[in-house]
């Protein structure tokens, strides 16, 4: 029930005390009692002192029961108080835990300043990194590794093709296999280097060159490409105009595309799609929405997962990679910004990405 | 034109190098670095295709050498794709181009011809094939000396198409380029654009349209004189 451990020490401490001094205070009292009344016996056989003895003892009981929670609260008090100095430790613990998940698995909490149980623990932990690393730094290196060594043979695989199919008869069965061999081989060259990207992301090393991206130049064609393939998709725009972003404008634009082919992909027959775009303090908010049958709640939370799709009976024709959203939320947070989704309604969804602005206030 | 090829793998050189010829250049290869900085110190070339990453001298390390020793000739470097820090060391180290593995001969070829207009001072902008004209600085275009209204995709469709004259271009390839797009069998974007050009250029007549389609594959700017 009670979640700080703080609290808990307190209630603790005050509960032990109560009994303890409870129960010392019932044993003095009885055996100071009982000699004062063996020496009344023997001394002064009076039954007006036997009265004002049981007076004596009704009174003091009142007192002790009315001390007692004072005393208690007093003693919780203080094991608050005494609590703080004693979990410091474990805040700095944390603290320097924080610090580790922000600046990446290579970090390690400072050892050597504590006492030895926190230092335990913090031993534990850092060697728990370690194996963390690791494993991470190895997945990595083999999707980095994996792409590098398929640029040779998709580098001689595409060159070849691309020479047998200008040499093939204009529109004959074999310049058709050709070309659907070159765009195979296209797929390909696309997975390997999104791997490479997902790779660098994860290792912390997604190579970001940002430059001043006027983005509404670039939703421009994002937006006629959208009318060119869904020409009965109602359209509405509310973009603030002169929005300039801080990007990698190669990365970005695949992020855009990427927002905006989902919206068509997942689009209702004769829907809609909404795009806006504005500046929220010293970042770029760009919403896009656009009508689609609800998305499943356990389908939420791994649309961002790589190589998931939202993969209905009513959706096979679609075709993608699934890593399509995980990429473009990598690339968003490569440069601080972010990629969510921020709605989730039963007839519509709603994308938002954010990205830092290259705007004087 | 002369080229020199220098790169290690046989298999690439040996299409870079027929993609060349078919070209219309004159090609010269070699598989390492050192050989390639002594061939391109003792022949004139016009143009440098450079591997980054050869045995011996790597490219970066012909290039500057050549750069140090005043040799102006152009250099086209070949690199990895995501290798960013090699893109932009080679520009530093005055390369003239680059271009990332897995590439198009086709866009090879391309580069090579601008890389060379450029150091001999040929400034051409103006692009012209049969009776189309398509000037890169002003962004226009005319069709039998008539003006022609593009947007921003189909000037540059336009123009890739005019500029690989004579070649089918795949729709992938035409997605690529022309939209920075991955490849996606599901889009019909290439289609729809090239339709839309034609129209604008002769109200959409395909007979004597300059823009031939391939027939399961791509398109194909017609190149006068060559065929129909």
């Amino acid at each position: 029930m009670l979640r700080s451990l703080r609290l808990r020490l307190a209630f603790w401490v005050a509960g032990l005390g109560a009994v303890a001094l409870g129960s010392y205070g019932a044993m003095a009292w009885w055996s100071i009692h009982d000699a004062v009344r063996d020496r009344l016996d023997t001394q002064i056989p009076n039954a007006f002192a036997h009265v004002a003895l049981d007076d004596l003892t009704r009174a003091a009981a009142t007192a002790f029961l009315l001390a007692m929670p004072a005393a208690m609260v007093l003693l919780a008090i203080g094991a608050w108080l005494i609590s703080h100095r004693a979990l410091r430790p474990i805040r700095r613990l944390v603290d320097s835990v924080e610090q580790v998940t922000a600046a990446g698995l290579d970090h390690r909490v400072p050892t050597g300043r504590e006492t030895r149980e926190i230092e335990q623990l913090i031993a534990a932990f850092n060697a728990m990194l370690e194996r963390l690393e690791r494993s991470f730094t190895q997945a990595s290196r083999f999707s980095a590794d994996a792409a590098h060594e398929l640029r040779t043979p998709l580098t001689i695989l595409q060159g070849e093709i691309e020479r047998a199919l200008n040499q093939a008869e204009p529109g004959s069965c074999l310049q058709n296999l050709l070309s659907d061999l070159l765009d195979e081989v296209r797929r390909l060259e696309g997975i390997s280097r999104k791997l490479l990207l997902l790779a660098s992301a994860d290792a912390g090393m997604l190579a970001v060159a940002v430059q001043p991206f006027a983005l509404g130049e670039a939703l421009e064609e994002v937006i006629e490409d959208i009318q060119t393939q869904g020409p009965d998709l109602a359209l509405s725009l509310a973009i603030e105009p002169g929005l300039v972003v801080a990007a990698d404008p190669g990365l970005l634009r695949q992020v855009l595309q990427n927002l905006a082919s989902n919206a068509l992909k997942y689009n209702l027959p004769r829907g809609w799609t909404r795009i806006e775009a504005c500046r929220r303090a010293d970042m770029v908010e760009l919403d896009m929405a656009n009508a689609a049958a609800g998305i499943r709640s356990t389908e939420i939370g791994r649309l961002f997962d790589r190589f998931y799709r939202v993969d209905t009976a009513r959706n096979r024709r679609i075709d993608g990679l699934g890593l399509g959203l995980s990429l473009a939320r990598e690339i968003a947070r490569a440069h601080r910004g972010d990629l969510v989704l921020a709605e989730a309604a039963s007839d519509h969804v709603r994308f938002r990405l954010t990205m830092p602005s290259l705007q004087p206030r | 034109m002369k080229i020199l090829v220098v790169e290690d793998q046989r298999r690439i050189a040996r299409f870079v190098c027929a993609g060349l010829r078919e070209g219309g250049c004159t090609v010269d290869h070699c598989d390492n670095g050192d050989e390639g900085f002594a061939r391109a110190r003792e022949t004139p070339f016009d143009v440098i295709v450079l591997d980054v990453m050869l045995p011996g001298r790597d490219g970066l390390s012909v290039l500057k050498g050549l750069r140090a020793a005043g040799d102006t000739t152009a250099v086209i470097l070949l690199t990895a794709r995501t290798e960013l820090h090699d893109r932009i060391e080679g520009l530093d180290s005055g390369a003239d181009d680059y271009l990332a593995k897995p590439f198009y001969v086709e866009e090879l070829l391309a580069r090579i011809h601008a890389v060379a207009r450029r150091a001999t001072g040929e400034r051409q902008s103006v692009l012209a094939v049969g009776e189309l004209r398509l000037d890169r600085v002003r962004r226009a275009v005319t069709w039998r000396e008539r003006p022609v209204d593009l947007t921003r995709r189909e000037f540059n469709l336009l123009e890739y198409l005019m500029r690989s004259a004579g070649r089918v271009l795949t729709r992938t390839q035409l997605l690529e380029h022309v939209w920075e797009y991955d490849f996606d069998p599901t889009t019909n974007l290439v289609d729809v654009c090239v339709q839309r050009i034609r129209k604008k250029l002769h109200g959409g007549q395909c007979l004597a349209s300059p823009i031939e389609s391939v027939r399961g594959v791509g398109y194909r700017m017609r190149k006068p004189g060559a065929d129909g």
